[in-house]
């Protein structure tokens, strides 16, 4: 029984990546643009950044923007993470 | 802190400069990116940006641009440069700061793009790069003459060189240039010239530039050239000289047979390496993906677990990820001569075959870059002023072999081409070079039809700048191949993952019926679809098993590979499938089939995401359409010919 529930969540969740990865990069951004003005709204009432918003959409979002047809394709990569310049001192 | 004073303290940077003067590498080393850098002009097509937070801890936010000659665009590229720079680039905030980056062994062209930039009015840095490179040359430039003479703070940078942007940085932090939220550091210091601040509202300023700058007449090209040509003088500015080594490199490489034979032999070589030196390397991962397919048979139950993993996840990217090898030397040589300033001289070379077609000598670079993958090769199509010209590079641009294939390509070739020498050639490598050859072949044979039909027009002769020679650069290697590897298993652990669950979940339901004899697949929903496929393909050699194979690497061409090991792997009892591809076919497909499949994929209809590129470059599904039309009929044309010529040469 176990064995089934686990292939059911892999098949599922394979079928939701393949679409998600196959779709267009302007649907995705769409979508995903949606989706952060959405949480955006939630934000600013709950008064605090949101972690999903933060840590999985933005990602999506920034990977989607610059995106030309596909989401695996090594054309377009995202920046990486913003390095910091010869450390001056803190600013109070 | 609240994420809207934030955004109000970013400073948006833009990088504005010649093509291939190292706007690139200069973002890069600024971001920390791993953007593509190229030794040849027009590798970046679209805005990029990343960010850095400076001593202060001000971040800056850098757009990298498609290089320019001037704001008076005559391509696409260049069109996304002057729009972001007068901001009218949707969704996209016009820059704070431009910092235009020249090259300082070719000043003189950078030097009417600094004075068109003036124009705009806003804050300006000028990078001179390659300023070691104008100094081993024996030119010593006079930085503050400069700055004098052009009214603008000018530093010194080397792209390529670590510290190499560190006077850029000190230069934007003293230049004074400060958002609108911060007026107490937004005045600039005393001395020499800094960027000018802004301190208004950056939305006025934006419509007023935008709605104000118009192309310059002849009149003010003309004074502007002028003008630079006195600053020049004015400095004592001269073209750095050749090393004698790049001139007689020159005369060699470019000889127009001496040339191409070189040519020839280069990538003949390449193919050759393809082969011999991956072989090792495979052998190692072929062992480690049977063990661990071993493994899990030996310590799962019996299920559909087990099933799950063994038959479908291992057998399937196991059988691709055995090329990674292969992949990663081809790329080790397309980007040694991306470093080396070899390619273009090649597109020189090759200007008068592409010519002799009809195909625009500037469609060599997109042509290269399809080589990897055509997505970023049609998007590098920008580069082409002419618009029928464009179009005919894009609808050809599938037909230069992609990486992807190249899985294809090897199991076949291990599976059916004897590992023999043929003279001191390698005949796995022979047929390698052949096919991708042949793509090359089909696709100039492509353009000449299309360039006399529906995209004819003019010839336009190749106008390209040779860029210096250098030796390929070590950290670029290592990490251009760290992001094949990435990239290969981002793939590998994701869409070909995916996909091999989904077909190992259609090849195992629904359940074969009591009674039934054959393996289950063949009463599956893969099954089904199989046969019902198989009378389309039947005719070009291909059997059930293909047939299923072909749908997933709509996907990605690979990802067939993938189903071919999932499907055989559900056909059969040997539990030692899932790691011995290549011998069962090599025992269950005539030659003729494997010939006819190879034949299939020298011109196999482009992925799905290449089909959407080509919708949005195009902006319409007409040419996408078109594109997949016509690369199947070529496809099944010549699998059709190659299967019978095959069968009546006996090797059916």
């Amino acid at each position: 029984m176990l064995q089934q529930l686990l292939v059911v969540l892999a098949v599922l969740a394979a079928a939701a990546y393949a679409a998600w990865s196959l779709t267009p990069a302007r649907i995705r951004f769409t979508l995903l643009s949606r989706l952060d003005t959405a949480l955006a709204r939630r934000e600013v009432a709950a008064g605090r950044p949101g972690v999903l918003r933060v840590r999985v959409v933005a990602p999506l979002l920034r990977r989607a923007m610059p995106a030309g047809g596909c989401a695996s394709c090594g054309s377009e990569r995202p920046a990486a993470a913003t390095p910091k310049w010869p450390q001056g001192p803190r600013r109070p | 802190m609240d994420a809207t004073v934030i955004a109000a303290r970013d400073l948006r940077v833009a990088l504005v400069g010649l093509p291939n003067c190292g706007k690139t590498a200069l973002f890069n080393r600024l971001t920390g990116s791993r953007q593509k850098v190229a030794n040849y002009p027009g590798v970046t097509v679209e805005r990029k940006e990343g960010s850095f937070v400076g001593p202060s801890r001000r971040r800056y936010l850098v757009l990298d641009l498609p290089g320019t000659y001037s704001l008076s665009p005559t391509t696409l590229d260049e069109a996304i440069t002057r729009d972001v720079a007068l901001g009218r680039l949707s969704g996209e905030p016009q820059p704070e700061v431009i910092v235009l980056v020249a090259d300082a062994t070719h000043l003189a062209l950078s030097l009417r793009l600094v004075l068109d930039v003036k124009r705009l009015g806003l804050p300006l840095v000028v990078a001179l790069n390659m300023s070691d490179l104008a100094q081993r040359r024996g030119f010593a430039l006079d930085r503050e003459k400069l700055e004098r003479e052009i009214g603008v703070p000018v530093v010194e940078t080397v792209a390529v060189a670590s510290h190499g942007a560190d006077a850029l940085i000190r230069e934007l932090e003293r230049s004074g240039v400060m958002p609108a939220d911060d007026p107490e550091r937004a005045r600039p210091p005393a001395g020499t010239p800094r960027a000018a601040t802004v301190t208004g509202s950056p939305a006025a300023s934006t419509a007023q530039i935008g709605a104000a700058w118009r192309d310059p007449d002849p009149d003010e090209v003309r004074a502007s050239h002028a003008e630079a040509a006195r600053i020049l003088r004015t400095i004592g500015y001269r073209v750095p000289l050749r090393s004698r080594a790049a001139v007689l490199f020159d005369q060699v490489l470019m000889h127009p047979i001496g040339g191409m034979l070189i040519l020839a032999t280069l990538l003949f070589f390449i193919f050759q390496a393809v082969f011999a030196w991956a072989a090792a390397p495979m052998e190692w991962i072929d062992a480690g993906v049977g063990a661990l397919a071993n493994l899990l048979n030996s310590v799962l139950p019996d299920g559909v677990l087990k099933s799950l993993l063994v038959d479908g996840i291992v057998a399937g990217v196991g059988s691709v990820v055995v090329f990674l090898p292969q992949i990663l030397i081809l790329f080790f040589f397309i980007l040694a001569l991306e470093d080396s300033g070899y390619l273009p001289r090649a597109a020189y070379l090759l200007d008068r075959v592409m010519g002799s077609v009809g195909l625009s000598g500037r469609a060599f670079i997109p042509l290269l870059s399809s080589f990897a993958c055509a997505i970023p090769g049609i998007m590098a199509t920008r580069t082409i002023p002419n618009l029928r010209d464009r179009i005919a590079t894009i609808m050809i641009a599938p037909l230069m072999t992609c990486s992807a294939r190249l899985p294809v390509y090897a199991l076949l070739i291990a599976a059916f081409i004897p590992d023999r020498q043929v003279g001191w050639m390698n005949l796995q490598g022979l047929v390698m070079f052949a096919l991708y050859f042949a793509g090359i072949v089909s696709a100039l044979g492509v353009a000449y039809a299309m360039k006399r039909t529906v995209a004819r027009g003019q010839y336009h002769p190749l106008m390209l700048e040779l860029p210096d020679y250098q030796w390929p650069n070590l950290r670029n290697l290592v990490f251009g191949l760290w992001e094949r590897v990435q990239i290969f298993m981002t793939r590998v652990g994701g869409i070909i993952l995916a996909m091999m669950v989904l077909l190992w979940f259609l090849s195992s339901y629904p359940a074969p019926p009591a009674g039934a004899t054959g393996p289950p697949i063949e009463y599956s929903f893969a099954g089904m679809l199989g046969r019902g496929l198989q009378v389309l393909f039947a005719p070009i050699g291909f059997n059930w098993q293909i047939s299923i194979a072909l749908v997933p690497g709509l996907a990605a061409r690979e990802v067939a590979v993938g189903a071919l090991g999932t499907v055989y792997a559900m056909s059969g009892n040997d539990p030692d499938l899932a790691t011995t591809l290549t011998p069962v076919i090599a025992h269950s497909w005539s030659l003729a089939t494997a010939l006819s499949l190879l034949a299939w994929y020298v011109f196999a209809p482009q992925c799905l995401s290449t089909l959407a590129i080509v919708k949005r470059e195009t902006g319409g599904w007409r040419y996408p359409l078109l594109m997949a039309g016509y690369l199947f009929a070529m496809a099944y044309v010549a699998a059709f010919i190659t299967y019978r010529v095959a069968l009546a040469f006996g090797a059916g």
